[in-house]
Order: C-alpha cells, then structure tokens, then sequence
C-alpha cells in the first residue's frame, strides 16, 4: 500500500470530458487527488514546478489525450521521455483517435494502456475503474 | 635525233595534197561524221558540193551544175531570207558566217537543223569565192532543246513546291532561289540570287550561317530546324527548316539545300494547344486538390464534430442525473428528444464519412457467386416473415468487387424490406447479361416512387418519409450510386411492369475503371 494517495493527472483541453472522468471517479467513490492541465506545457509546468505552478511529486499517474493545442500527446510523451526525472511516469492515453498509427506511436513511447473513447461515458467509467484498481495494485515510481 | 634530216624544197612540193586527192579525203572523213563541205564561185555562180553532202541533202543536189539557187530551194523557207541577206553581207564585209539553219532532208519531208560556216576567200587567180562547211546538228539540237525542256520543267517544280528553296554557298550566298523563297522576301528571284543572307536577313543571317557551316562541314543533313524567319522586307514568320550538303558534279564546290516550310499557323495552333494543356492540367490539379479537401473535411466532419456532440450527449445525460427524482417529465422528454437529435447528427456524421469513402480504397474484384452471395446477405437481414424474396433462377455470376457488391445488395434488400408494410411483400432479383456488361433488377411490391423523385432518391440525405417515422439517414442509395459511378456502373430506377412497387436496376460493366480503387 502506498502511504502518500496518488495523483491524477489528467492532461485533456476538453473541459466536459474532465467533468466526465471527474463523475465517474466520484461515483466509484474514488477520492484521490486530482490535478488538471490543458495541455502539454502546462502538464510540464505541472510536473517540473516551473512557470510558478507547484511540482507535483510522486505517486501520480498521468491520463493523457493525443489531440490538443499548443502541445499534443505525442509532443508530451517526447518531452517526458527524454528528462530523466520524468521519463518514469505511467502514462495512460485516454483519445477518440482508433489510428493504428496513433496506438502504434503511443506504444512506442512505453505507455502503460491506451483507451479509446469509443462510447463516452462507459468510456469513463472504464477507465476509471482501471486506475482506481491500478494504483491500488500496482507499485507506482517513487 | 636519229630521223633522217628533212629536204626543205623537193619534199615540201610532193608532200602537198593535189586538189583531187584533198578533195575525195575529206570526202572520207566527212562520211563518217555529218558534215560537209561546200564552195560557190560568185562570179560563175557555180555552187559544188562535197559527196558527204549530196548524201545528206535532197537529191536535186546530185545534179552536175548546180547554182546556188539550188541550195537556196533546200533551206527552210522562214530563214531563206535571213540567210541571203548574211551571205551578202559575208561578201561584202568577209565577216565569218556561222549559223544554225533547218535544211532539207534527203527526202524532202523534213528538216534537219545544221551548223552553217563560210567564209569569203579571194584567190590568187582574183576570183572570189564563197566556201563553208555543214554540220548535221540536229542532234545536239535537240539535247539543246530538251535541256530547255528540262529546265524550264525544273523551274516550273522548283517554284510551286510548298516550300522555299535556296541554293547557298559555304558563305551563305544565295546560289539560286525559288519563287515562293523570294516572295517571303519580299524580292524577285533575279534581286535574290547571288545576294548575301547577311544583307537580306540581317537578324538571324548568322545562326543561318552557322547550321550551313555544320552541314557543309559534316556532310549531313539538318532536319526539322525550327527557326524564325526575319526577312528584311518579307513578313516574319516561323519555318521549318532542312539543310541537305551538295557537292556541284563539275565544280565539286561544296553548297548546300535549304529547305523551309512555313510553320506559323502550326505553331500557333501548337501554342494554344499547350495552353490548353496547361490550364487542363491546372483544372485537374485543382479538382484533385479540391477532392482531397473534401476528402479531409468529410474526415474532420465526421471526426472532430463527433467529440463535441458526444460532449452535448453526456451533458444531458448529466442534467438527467443531477436533477435525479426532481426532474419534471416535460424537462425528461425534452432531454431525451435532444439526445434522439444528437444521436442522429452522429449518425449522419458516420454517414458521411461512408459516403466520402464509398467507392475507394476497396480490394480487387473477383469472380463472384451472386447466389451465394445473395444467401449469405440475406442471412443477415434475417426478413420478417412478412417479405418473401423471390431469386430468379441462372442468376448470372460477375466478376466484381465483393464488399460492394454485397453493401448493394443489402441496401436494396434493406430498403425493399423496411418501406414495405404489406402483409404479403414480395421481392424479386433478376439478373441478365447486356450489351455493356450485367444488368440485376431488384423489384418490390411496396408503395412505390413517384417518377418524379427517380433520381432524388439516390442524393445524399434525400429520404421519402420522415426519419422518426422510418429510420435511416438516406445515404444508402447515395453510397451505391457512387460505387457504381467509380466502376463505371450505374444504378436507375423503373416501374416494374405490373405498374406495383419498384423495380431498382443496376449495372454492373464488363470491363471496371481503375481509377479511384486504389485511392486512399
């Protein structure tokens, strides 16, 4: 068990799909904190405390969309994989993007799942269950 | 050295042919060549000829004493006089005569031309005498004149061949001209001839030059020179131009063809051709690319439109949710009809992007089994009992793309089967071989089309009944027709003969175009 709850980051420009992930996790009755960037730069800025914004520490787990402005998914997993520090992070893809190539690409940057929001809410709800089970499960970097 | 030395004065005297002797020798020559002798002793008017002659000229020249009137009866009687008056004048100023004259043949029926020379002499006795020679000329008369022949035949093609013609020398001087080279000049033939190009084309006289010097130097022709044509009086235009070496026979000077055609209308023609093939070449770049962007909105249509509807999807959702026991059934009934809508954009949105794919990307075709394939399709619309479907027997196999070949089917047996309410709808598929390739009918017993919406039917969206009533989104016809429209094949609707239902035939062509199959 982890003695300090663990983040959630979820990086994703559309506010009612974070007002979706935020229902679903209140309805599993999941309580861990929650920490929301519109993008790549400022889940960096997050993540590294620049730009006057708090770093955030380990445990977290990052939820990440592929399609944003200013700083795309890919763009993201780029930057967090090549800085030492980051370059551990569990990262989850939660797009509407089916693309074989996104997948593929995605993968190729170690990232621990990759979910489709193929039918909204039950998407959601999926991949909440997942990470609450996830991070009560698995052994996250410290 | 070793002859013997000549004896100057006895030998001198017998060496010295007589008169009688001479005379019958130069008869001998004369025999074998044409031409003879003849003198006149004005005085005495005694007129002899040689025996060569006598052979030659009509027979009252065989008399003993002939005058000279007897030579005047063989001349031709247009010269007669011109003949006359030359020999007086030889008497009277001893000028040489030499003249080609028409003399009568040894049968009088024709003339033969000769050569006429004389001459007055005055002999030691102070007699004066005419003497002279007659040549048989005809022969060369006649080269003569069919040289002239030749020569004028000659000119007359090298004027009216299409085409100007020069003759140049290695210093592009102009040899000889045709009349068409000289009236795109703007000169005569006679102003042109011996000119130099340098004068008469003074902008392009030195790439004239240059490709003459090739030719002369290479000994090749040059063919299909495109070049202008800048006379200095003429008229500009384009030519096309071929260069052939010629060596002269006799002078072995080394000169050259030249040949041009006028190409200026051609030319002009050529050009608005390429004109016109660019700006095609343009329209279809600009239909391919405005293709690719319909293309690409389709996608982002069907794509990024779908995330925010999904959003407004969840949002109501939502309110039902909150709101929880306090909602109201008007505030639920409004909340399920918007999503109803919601749902339906999204369809429609997918329906798009179907339709924009439709037609593309598709495999190969193949060669099918249509009643195995009409079996498996109608495994999955699984009919109500309501619907029989009727196939008619040796339906035809095609060769043919399968997945569009059984979206078609399904969409026709689909839509049979959901705009049929009667309790005993029959539907029909028939098949046959025509002209262009296989023509299948699908016939109901439904309602019907009216004619008048024949072809609406098969626009994107178009749908007869109202969609809560009918489900659907109208994209069906509208996929088919475009699947059929990329393969060449088409798809039309009739009313069948009973006058009942509708009878939707399509075509599928023998030989499919290629275009779209493998665009993405």
């Amino acid at each position: 068990m982890q003695s300090k709850p663990v983040t959630l980051l979820i990086v994703e420009d559309d506010e009612i799909d974070v007002m979706g992930i935020q229902r679903a996790l209140n309805s599993l009755k999941v309580a861990n904190p929650l920490v929301v960037a519109d993008d790549g730069i400022e889940a960096l800025e997050i993540l590294r405390g620049t730009n006057g914004r708090e770093k955030l520490e380990q445990p977290y787990v990052i939820l990440l969309d592929l399609n944003m402005p200013r700083m795309n998914g890919v763009e993201f997993l780029d930057e967090i994989r090549t800085d030492p520090e980051l370059k551990k992070s569990i990262v989850f893809i939660l797009t509407t993007s089916e693309s074989d190539s996104d997948i593929m690409q995605a993968y190729d940057y170690n990232v621990a799942g990759y979910i489709v929001k193929s039918d909204a809410r039950a998407s959601f709800m999926e991949a909440a269950s997942l990470l609450s089970f996830y991070w009560t499960i698995v052994e996250l970097p410290k | 050295m070793t002859a013997p030395e000549k004896q100057p004065s006895s030998t001198k005297s017998k060496s010295r042919l007589d008169s009688q002797t001479d005379s019958e020798f130069l008869d001998l020559i004369s025999e074998s060549t044409s031409f003879g002798f003849w003198k006149w002793d004005i005085e005495d008017n005694i007129l002899s000829v040689s025996n060569s002659l006598k052979r030659i000229l009509p027979s009252n020249m065989e008399a003993e004493n002939l005058a000279i009137e007897d030579l005047w009866a063989c001349l031709h009687p247009e010269e007669l006089t011109e003949i006359k008056e030359d020999i007086q004048r030889c008497v009277q100023t001893r000028v040489l005569i030499d003249k080609e004259i028409r003399v009568k043949a040894i049968n009088g029926d024709f003339y033969i031309w000769m050569q006429l020379k004389c001459r007055v002499k005055q002999n030691d006795d102070g007699q004066t005498r005419l003497g002279g020679t007659l040549i048989d000329i005809s022969e060369a008369v006649d080269l003569k004149r069919k040289l002239q022949q030749q020569k004028t035949e000659l000119r007359f093609i090298f004027d009216n061949v299409p085409a100007k013609i020069w003759y140049k020398d290695a210093s592009n001087k102009i040899l000889r001209m045709n009349q068409k080279a000289a009236n795109s000049m703007g000169i005569t033939v006679k102003e042109g001839e011996g000119a130099d190009t340098y004068k008469l084309f003074p902008d392009m006289a030195k790439k004239y030059h240059t490709d003459d010097l090739r030719v002369i130097k290479t000994n090749e022709p040059l063919r299909g020179i495109v070049e202008e044509f800048i006379p200095l009086k003429g008229k500009r235009a384009w030519v096309r131009t071929d260069k052939f070496p010629y060596t002269d026979p006799i002078s072995q000077e080394k000169t050259l063809l030249v040949m041009s055609v006028d190409i200026t209308a051609e030319k002009f023609i050529q050009e608005e051709l390429e004109q016109k093939r660019m700006a095609l070449q343009s329209y279809s770049q600009k239909l391919e690319n405005a293709n690719k962007e319909l293309e690409n909105f389709a996608y982002v249509a069907s794509h990024d439109l779908k995330a925010p509807l999904r959003s407004m999807d969840n949002l109501a959702v939502w309110i039902e949710e909150d709101l929880g026991s306090d909602i109201t059934p008007g505030t639920a009934e409004k909340l399920a009809l918007l999503r109803s809508r919601v749902l339906r954009l999204e369809d429609m949105l997918k329906d798009i992007l179907a339709f924009s794919y439709a037609g593309k990307n598709v495999s190969s075709p193949e060669y099918l089994d249509v009643d195995a394939l009409l079996d498996e399709v109608s495994n999955w619309l699984s009919p109500p009992s309501t619907i029989t479907i009727h196939r008619a027997p040796d339906l035809p196999n095609v060769k043919m793309i399968k997945t569009m070949m059984e979206q078609i089917f399904l969409n026709l047996l689909s839509n049979a089967i959901k705009h049929n309410p009667k309790k005993n709808g029959t539907i029909t598929i028939e098949g046959y071989a025509v002209k262009d390739g296989t023509e299948f009918i699908v016939t109901d017993n439904g309602p019907g089309i009216p004619e008048r919406y024949h072809e609406y039917v098969f626009e994107l969206f178009k749908t007869l009944r109202p969609r809560d009533k009918v489900a659907g989104s109208g994209i069906g016809l509208a996929i088919i027709k475009k699947m059929l429209d990329s393969i060449g094949g088409d798809i039309w609707i009739e009313v069948p003969s009973s006058g009942v239902g509708t009878a939707f035939h399509f075509l599928i062509p023998e030989v499919m175009l290629k275009g779209n199959s493998n665009a993405k």
